[in-house]
């Protein structure tokens, strides 16, 4: 969420509605301070419904917005897809093969780092396997 | 000399002398802006000012520093806070029921030069 210039509109509106999509009232603050130093923030707005009406929202304070949406990615189906084992597929993309088969499994779900992780994965495999040998 | 009267559960009421003339100031609590060490207060008065204020609230014995504190005039150029910094201080005292409030790294969120962070204030009844 970048500024479009150093003239904000209302910085605690700003906020306001990011609290009214589901933001903390510390994580808005966070977003507030971030602005007012003059860089980009990065926030987590669970309740937003309709994004063009919160852009405009924000866009009405004088605030870019950019949308990053998670998805969940069946693990199971992209490994399968890439034919790999389990091993492999973890040792590839450096995951924990219990953690991966846990995922698989059910027991636990990937943390927003790891949907993240496995979203780039599934949109661009050998890319990102490129990226991570070292 | 402030006189301090209650509106309702979350209005805070007093009324200041401004240049000879009478002025009603209402302090309220915002909660959409209020959570953990976080308080938003709405401050109007029947001059026309109307400012929120949002900081980290610390409470010591009779004392209260806002750190952090933004303030944001909601209508620029109807009534200025700046001639009545004092006298709302002195209002907020009165209806907190505190003798001291320290202002610690207060920013400027609206007008010339967003994100200035202003000097330290210190008021006392």
């Amino acid at each position: 969420m970048p500024p479009t210039s150093r003239r904000f509109g209302s910085i605690i509106e700003a906020a306001r509605v990011l609290i009214r999509a589901g933001a903390s009232t510390r994580a808005a603050r966070k977003v507030v301070d971030t602005l007012l130093a003059g860089k980009s923030a990065f926030v987590i707005a669970p309740n937003v419904r309709d994004f063009e009406r919160f852009r405009s929202l924000l866009m009405a304070e004088n605030l870019a917005v950019h949308r990053i949406e998670q998805h969940s990615v069946d693990v199971r189906a992209l490994r399968v897809r890439l034919e790999m084992s389990q091993a492999e597929f973890a040792g590839r993309y450096g995951l924990d093969l219990a953690t991966l088969r846990n995922w698989e499994q059910g027991r636990t779900t990937p943390d927003s780092s790891a949907a993240t992780l496995l979203q780039l994965i599934e949109r661009d495999p050998p890319t990102i396997a490129g990226m991570l040998e070292t | 000399m402030a006189k301090k009267s209650t509106v309702d559960t979350d209005t805070l009421e007093a009324y200041i002398l401004l240049k000879g003339e009478i002025v009603r100031v209402r302090f309220t609590i915002d909660d959409e802006l209020s959570g953990g060490e976080l308080v938003g207060v709405v401050v109007q008065a029947s001059n026309g000012l109307d400012l929120v204020l949002w900081a980290q609230v610390e409470l010591t014995g009779r004392e209260v520093v806002l750190r952090q504190m933004y303030f944001e005039q909601r209508n620029a150029g109807d009534g200025s806070v700046l001639g009545m910094r004092s006298a709302l201080a002195q209002a907020a005292m009165e209806v907190f029921d505190v003798d001291r409030i320290r202002i610690a790294g207060a920013r400027r969120t609206s007008g010339i030069r967003p994100g200035r962070i202003v000097r330290t204030f210190v008021f006392e009844r």
